[in-house]
């Protein structure tokens, strides 16, 4: 079953106007010369704005269909696991933004605070990591959004694959981080009410009461096409595993983002920044994934959903779902859906890469005298060249299996972290421990994968040790490490752009406080 | 092997809905304000 192909390019054409508008008209309004304005919308936004571009932001493709996933393999714990797994890690991120800003008022990406902490060539290997872990994401949202514009439209995959990426390239391309802020609050918008309407159908539709006797079914009968004795199981440790390997993929993808810092820098105070994102995360988004995967994944269990039969292999479990209980309707709200998750998702990445391009590649490494002007206007056309970089990727990508990539950058992007957050608590933790800390983390993470032989617990094991690796290993070496880093250095940085501070804490002069341990 | 009874399993299917719905009302109200003063200061600005 599709929906008709005119139907899918009407949305597209609908969003696309949209977005573009609400772009242009906030270019208009707060203008986009200067690079702190472009790259971390001038550090004024409010509460609202920051939460609901948080939230958008973390909703992937993969919440939603992932999520459902995880429902279908692990049960009524997967949707849970799958959760806690992505949301815990802001609990790191969040204290570690509020550090930056207390130590670091000035800085504009976290590329800078590793360059003043550990140097100029670490700040570069830093920057790769950056610009990958965008390219990485952004590649994924642009494969999702091209499937689902294809099998519910039949719309040309390359064709979407292109589009899409510079479509969510362009409107940051126009307004920076501030229009993606406004387009997040539209699109917030829509995912909310796409959500609160389809889910509750699909739930009435299958009925509480038969969920609860279907999944019972699966985890009692032996016979049944999926059994697993821990589908009405919320503590299955099969599932609790699950979450431990989203919460390590997840702390990469987090603390590696530009967009995630750049979203906090652009708070009016630290106190906005920290309810923002509790609020986004926690209130907000968390419900979403136990939500698909109660509803879609408990649901596939219920009916007995066989996996492998042709038009699920075709499709996936969540689109299979829709479009079983909402018929052409439930692919179109699918469809919107997706949209918006993709478009947000890459959207804030690129905000996040138009900040490192402007700020760090391009005044710091490939033109020392540019000005303001020059740096936005680099930013700027940079991002449209990544857009269509990212679409080309995602063509190459198509109907290839995206596992091999997930699993390979959870371990790369894990690996980069410990220096990143020890370093802005510990004086003493030098380049030289951290240099040796990274590769240690990669390589034992790789080593693991290839070494283990067990599938389920490979991925698992390797992604535990690219993360807690490198922490272990600074941790231990701290004690014998003599010299100790000034942190006033830090605080009185000053960035080569105008940059102005409208939270009085974060302007304090630096006395005692900003320094760790 | 442990099977969560009916009445947790519904509790589990329904809460995570009101748990979202609260969490997204305060970010919706939030964001209506500030785009009203946002678009009043651009009044002001523009008379």
């Amino acid at each position: 079953m599709t929906a008709s192909p005119l139907t899918g390019w009407l949305l597209l054409v609908l969003f696309g106007i949209a977005l573009v508008v609400i772009s242009s008209l906030v270019a208009r309004r707060f203008g986009t010369q200067d690079v702190d304005e472009l790259v971390v919308a001038g550090r004024s936004l409010p509460f609202g704005l920051i939460s609901a571009s948080v939230f958008v932001a973390w909703v992937w493709t993969t919440t939603l269909l992932g999520a459902a996933e995880a429902g279908f393999w692990f049960g009524i714990s997967g949707g849970l696991n799958y959760a806690w797994g992505a949301a815990i890690p802001f609990f790191i991120f969040i204290p570690l933004a509020l550090r930056m800003r207390r130590v670091m008022p000035r800085t504009t990406t976290f590329v800078e605070y590793i360059r003043e902490r550990f140097g100029d060539t670490f700040a570069k290997v830093y920057m790769v990591f950056g610009i990958l872990l965008v390219a990485y994401v952004c590649v994924e949202q642009s494969v999702g959004m091209a499937y689902t514009m294809q099998y519910s439209f039949g719309l040309n995959y390359k064709l979407m694959a292109v589009l899409l990426s510079l479509m969510f390239a362009s409107f940051i391309a126009i307004a920076g981080l501030r229009g993606s802020v406004y387009n997040s609050v539209f699109q917030f918008m829509v995912i909310v009410a796409v959500v609160f309407v389809a889910m509750p159908l699909i739930l009435s539709k299958l009925g509480l009461a038969n969920i609860y006797e279907g999944m019972k079914q699966v985890a009692t009968d032996p016979n049944d096409v999926n059994h697993n004795p821990d589908a009405l199981d919320i503590f299955a440790p099969g599932g609790f595993r699950y979450g431990i390997v989203g919460f390590a993929v997840a702390v990469g993808q987090i603390i590696l983002s530009q967009g995630y810092y750049s979203a906090a820098l652009a708070a009016v105070n630290t106190r906005t920044l920290k309810w923002a994102y509790i609020i986004g995360t926690i209130f907000a988004w968390m419900p979403i994934p136990i939500i698909f995967g109660n509803v879609i994944g408990g649901g596939a269990l219920a009916i007995h959903l066989d996996i492998n039969a042709a038009e699920v292999v075709r499709t996936g479990i969540t689109p299979y779902m829709f479009s079983k209980y909402l018929g052409v309707s439930g692919l179109v709200m699918l469809a919107i859906l997706v949209l918006m998750a993709g478009l947000t998702t890459g959207g804030n990445g690129l905000a996040g890469l138009q900040a490192i391009f402007s700020v760090d590649l391009y005044k710091k490494y490939l033109r020392r005298d540019a000005t303001e002007r020059q740096q936005t206007f680099f930013g700027r056309w940079a991002v449209l060249v990544v857009g269509l970089l990212i679409g080309v990727g995602a063509v190459a990508l198509e109907g290839k299996s995206l596992l091999n990539i997930d699993i390979f950058s959870g371990i790369l992007f894990a690996a980069p972290c410990a220096p990143l957050v020890i370093g802005l608590y510990s004086k003493r933790l030098n380049t030289a421990l951290s240099a040796i800390s990274v590769p240690i983390g990669l390589v034992g993470g790789l080593i693991a994968y290839f070494a283990i032989d067990n599938p389920d617990w490979n991925f698992f094991i390797a992604n535990v040790i690219s993360l807690v690796g490198p922490a272990v290993v600074i941790l231990i070496g701290l004690p014998f490490i003599k010299g100790e880093f000034d942190f006033t250095r830090l605080k009185e940085y000053t960035s080569e752009h105008r940059v102005k501070l409208h939270d009085e804490t974060d302007a304090a002069p630096a006395a005692g406080g900003a320094g760790g341990e | 092997m442990t099977v969560l009874s009916q009445g947790l399993f519904n509790f589990w299917m329904v809460f995570p809905f009101v748990w979202g719905g609260i969490g997204v009302l305060i970010i919706l109200v939030a964001c209506i304000r500030e785009i009203v003063l946002t678009l009043r200061a651009n009044g002001r600005r523009g008379g």
